[in-house]
């Protein structure tokens, strides 16, 4: 009784958490969101215009016939990519780094490791690896972004995925090596399907942070037909002031896809929304 | 595979999908020009973009087979990738370079002479119609290597309609005493003791920082802010009494905001265009932003005080210093379109299309009218403030003394730290950090 | 890359054949851990001994030029400002990763039990400040709750409390900062942590059920044990993310006032961006990745030892 009282009380104090942090989350967002419909002249104003505002879609219109729409697709190929690259290169590094035994195993690991700050903190030797990058004819090319971000999320993904196969008994993979499976099998087949969140949290880490990259992308490539949508929007921010207006509105519609993608890949996460997610 | 069937085709043919679609980048061809600047011709959102487009359009029309591929950058970053493309053969044709920076672009040996490329073949007129002060930064013996654009300088927004209500003409807010006495009357305080709108606006975060009262106090007072060697020399009675007068607005006179410690101009032109200001600190490229928020007629630029009536206190200059990379392998052919985007017609649409300060003195002589108008008349202001008071960092000057400067005013009023010590403190920072 | 594996486990050589490690395993494991390492040796390692190298020189408008050694280094550690804004950044970072390992962990273990399309629907709500553009996010941060003409500002002065500032006073703006930290990187925890809750083996809880454990015990003895790593990989990347995040202290809190949150990425922004100077820019740069490495990998080793 007492017990069932208390996790009832614990209950309630994590829905109003929840519920405060929800409000944190979703006021300065649906501000911005307000903001990307109103008119320059009643963008910013004192007292703070809530809702009586003519709404417009000039700033919309504008953002869309700037070419921002060019920015949204070549962000949408390097996001894509960049998670194909680390899922791949992730996924066999994790599954080898747990499942398998070889020489230097724990200094390989260590690099790994070694490589997220690396990746994380990667604009703070940004000038050198301009150098590194642009010697070798490597910036301005249409791979050059989805190498950039997918590298970036590659340790992070082996970490996630190694974690999560340390979860799943060996026992399992032996079994299926008696019935004659190779060790690519192995991983496909069986131990992947019951990966199935660490997988879906990896991608959408990787999505998520290739998508809203703004450094990278805005020093890496020159041409306009290869700049994602990050510099672009950040050409609101401009030496002639901030447009309020457009930006919002640019941001809003950049939000967009990420929440089609969390819808996507999200749902490995939920219980019951997909069958097997979690029994083997 | 992966067990993530749908989602893995979903996902495949966006991939896909993408893929084809995706335009690769032209590849440079003998005849394209690449060029760097933070202006989109194709987003055309802003007056100079659609400007830059008809001057890309008239020159490609008029050069058969020349193509101008401009590549917008973003303007904080775009002159230290420029330096750095430089020394990775990467660079491109045309640069606009910011202004602060086009020494350093020099001593790296970034940017051609224009003088070879076209300007020694002007006639007097045509130089000395675009003589002047810009056109000389920097400049050698026989050699020029820039045309600065989009010039701008610090000074006071202010709100046109406010001053005609209280009847104060802002030309004659010439010393701080008129200045204050007149911020003093455009202040309102509410009957709670909240004020509702101040009559100055200053903002002294580091970030962005603009010249602040006592960076032009001192160069008033003493016509420098550097000793012989370049070093900061701001802990003197010039430097106290400018951060004295500067603080003073908050602390005595509360015509400015006390929230002023940790704002940024941003910030500042934000308020400024809810109408929480009546005047602000600001940088004249700005301007047009404001008046679209506000209207044209209630938005207008006055100089900066002095302690001399008549006369403004100097204020540093900004702009973007058109130039040819020294790398470039078609210098003549960046040579003409440069030469073409500062030509008496060009400068005439960048003036009255795109509302840019105007760079030859004919286009001030010409069009007259247009100057008389007063939605323009901003732009003779700014004109005049930079000709009579605009200041230009002297030769091997370093950075930041602008961000110093505001550190020292966050000292004082955050920590109670004594004006000339908070001063002594931000000369050694800025010392230190150029190795002085 | 189709090799079969030795049929391990099945004959009673099983265990002798496991403990002399095959060559066709080990050659299996370089195998597939070799596409990453080259990538990252390639994209992230190299680039960054380049950046090393560079650091070693007198760089001039962004040009190595005379060697110099470890000069720059020298540099920055005799600089009497950089000792306090890196106890600064230590004080900031262990503050606000704290704080939201705390609360991510608690949110998810929430989430966890929900079901359906309501258990998506919380998701996104909390993790919609990660996903938005980061500058955006924190323009809009700084706009609404910080700003003199935002919502917030105007809420309080609604209430009669016009003298608030929360960026103006040097505790109220630490404090801005820890939040806004917070509010930044709590989705992306809560993602995490998700991923490790739901990776969790069921017929564990099943057993411990059948045994009648009580919620705690089963928290206890199943759920955090079974969390270790993907805590592990949330601590180590909330650390580095928080001592290398540019937006809060430059955007939120614009490093102010009187350096009260001025960290280190923002020092080493101002050393670039405002003071053009690239030498002890880059020492700081390459000096982070160091003690960014050493932080992880002592994390690692900690966590190790107590397992």
């Amino acid at each position: 009784m007492v017990r069932s009282r208390g996790l009832q009380a614990m209950n309630i104090a994590m829905g109003v958490v929840v519920l405060s942090i929800a409000l944190l989350n979703i006021i300065p967002l649906a501000w911005g969101v307000l903001a990307s419909f109103k008119p320059p002249s009643q963008l910013i104003t004192y007292p703070p215009r809530l809702f009586d505002f003519n709404a417009t879609w000039e700033n919309y219109i504008s953002v869309v016939e700037g070419g921002f729409m060019n920015g949204v697709r070549n962000s949408t190929f390097y996001s894509i990519a960049a998670v194909a690259l680390a899922l791949a290169a992730g996924g066999l590094a994790a599954f080898g780094f747990d499942r398998f035994e070889f020489r230097q195993k724990g200094t390989m690991f260590v690099l790994v490791i070694a490589s997220i700050p690396l990746a994380i903190g990667s604009a703070a030797i940004l000038v050198p690896k301009f150098l590194f990058f642009a010697s070798l004819g490597m910036t301005n090319q249409w791979y050059t972004l989805p190498l950039i971000y997918g590298v970036h999320s590659v340790p992070i993904t082996i970490w996630t995925l190694k974690g999560s196969l340390e979860g799943i008994p060996k026992e399992l993979d032996e079994a299926a090596y008696v019935d004659g499976a190779s060790s690519f099998m192995v991983l496909t087949r069986i131990l992947a399907p019951l990966c199935k969140p660490a997988i879906g949290a990896a991608a959408l880490l990787i999505f998520i942070h290739a998508w809203n990259e703004f450094v990278a992308g805005s020093v890496m490539v020159d041409a306009r037909e290869l700049k994602p949508i990050q510099p672009l929007l950040y050409q609101y921010i401009g030496f002639f002031g901030r447009e309020w207006g457009p930006l919002t509105a640019a941001a809003t519609i950049a939000i967009l896809p990420i929440l089609l993608i969390y819808a996507l890949f999200g749902r490995l996460l939920v219980s019951g929304l997909t069958r097997g997610a979690t029994k083997g | 595979m992966f067990g993530l069937d749908r989602t893995t085709r979903i996902l495949l043919r966006a991939a896909v999908a993408s893929l084809s679609i995706l335009t690769l980048a032209q590849q440079a061809s003998a005849q394209t020009l690449r060029m760097w600047t933070f202006l989109d011709p194709a987003s055309g959102k802003d007056p100079r973009e659609r400007v830059l487009k008809k001057l890309i359009d008239q020159f490609e029309a008029a050069n058969a087979g020349v193509k101008i591929q401009v590549e917008p950058q973003v303007w904080q970053q775009m002159t230290d990738k420029f330096l750095a493309a430089t020394q990775t053969g990467t660079a491109p044709d045309v640069m606009w370079v910011h202004l602060r920076r086009v020494p350093d672009a020099i001593k790296l040996g970034a940017l051609a002479n224009l003088d070879d490329l076209f300007a020694k073949k002007w006639s007097k007129e045509e130089a000395d119609d675009i003589d002047g002060s810009f056109w000389r930064f920097s400049a050698k013996p026989g050699a020029h290597y820039h045309i600065t654009h989009s010039r701008s300088n610090v000074g006071q927004f202010y709100r046109a309609d406010l001053f005609r209500e209280a009847g104060i003409d802002p030309k004659s807010l010439t010393t701080w005493d008129k200045f204050v006495a007149a911020a003093e009357k455009l202040t309102v305080r509410g009957d709670n003791g909240v004020t509702t709108r101040w009559g100055f606006g200053q903002a002294f975060a580091t970030d962005g920082a603009n010249n602040s009262v006592v960076f032009s106090v001192m160069l008033d007072k003493n016509g420098v802010i550097f000793d012989e060697k370049n070093r900061a020399n701001w802990a003197t009675p010039a430097g106290v009494d400018g951060l004295n007068l500067q603080l003073d607005m908050i602390r005595k006179w509360k015509i400015t905001q006390p929230g002023a410690v940790n704002e940024k101009n941003d910030d500042l032109y934000d308020q400024f265009n809810a109408g929480r200001f009546a005047i602000i600190r600001g940088a004249s490229a700005r301007i047009p932003r404001a008046m679209t928020a506000l209207g044209a007629d209630k938005v207008g630029f006055f100089g900066t005080p002095s302690f001399t009536e008549g006369k403004f206190s100097p204020a540093e200059v900004a702009g973007w210093s058109v130039g040819v990379w020294s790398g470039s392998k078609q210098k003549e052919l960046a040579g003409k379109f440069v030469e073409f985007m500062s030509s008496k017609e060009a400068d005439r649409l960048w003036t009255m299309e795109g509302g840019a300060v105007p760079i030859r003195k004919s286009t001030v002589k010409e069009n007259a009218a247009f100057f008389a108008d007063p939605k323009n008349a901003y732009l003779a202001d700014v004109a005049a403030a930079m000709l009579e008071a605009g200041w230009f960092p002297p030769d091997g000057a370093g950075a930041g003394w602008n961000e110093e400067l505001n550190r020292a005013a966050q000292d004082v009023l955050t920590n109670k730290t004594d004006t000339k010590a908070a001063l002594q403190k931000a000369e050694q920072s800025y010392n230190r950090a150029h190795r002085l | 890359m189709s090799i079969a594996a030795a049929p391990h486990g099945t004959t009673p050589g099983a265990r002798t054949a496991r403990r002399i490690r095959p060559l066709r395993l080990r050659l299996a494991g370089v195998g597939y851990v070799t596409p990453a390492m080259a990538l990252l040796a390639f994209t992230l390692i190299l680039p960054s001994l380049y950046g090393f190298y560079y650091s070693l020189h007198n760089i001039r408008y962004l040009k190595a030029n005379e060697f110099i050694g470890l000069e720059n280094y020298r540099y920055l550690v005799t600089d009497p400002e950089f000792w306090h804004v890196v106890i600064r950044s230590t004080g900031f970072t262990a503050v606000a990763v704290t704080f939201t390992l705390v609360i991510a962990l608690s949110v998810s273990l929430w989430i966890n039990q929900l079901h359906g399309p309501f258990a998506l629907f919380v998701q996104i709500v909390v993790i919609l400040p990660w996903v938005v553009s980061h500058v955006v996010g924190a323009l809009l941060f700084r706009w609404v709750f910080v700003n003199d003409i935002g919502l917030g500002m105007y809420f309080l002065e609604q209430m009669g409390i016009h003298w608030f500032k929360p960026v103006s006073d040097p505790t109220t703006a630490m404090a801005v900062l820890v939040g806004f930290a917070c509010w930044r990187t709590l989705g992306f925890a809560m993602l995490l942590l998700l991923s490790g809750l739901k990776s969790i083996p069921q017929d564990l809880y099943e057993a411990a059920h059948v045994d009648g454990a009580t919620a705690r015990q089963r928290l206890f003895a199943i759920t955090l044990p079974m969390l270790k790593t993907p805590m592990l990989i949330t601590l180590v990347i909330l650390t580095v993310s928080n001592l290398n995040n540019i937006e809060g202290p430059l955007i939120v809190t614009g490093g102010g006032p009187a350096d009260a949150t001025n960290v280190l990425a923002l020092d080493l922004y101002m050393r670039a961006f405002a003071k053009f100077d690239y030498n002890s820019a880059i020492a700081l740069g390459i000096g982070m990745f160091a003690a960014n490495i050493l932080l992880a990998l002592a994390y690692t080793r900690l966590v190790k030892s107590h397992g």
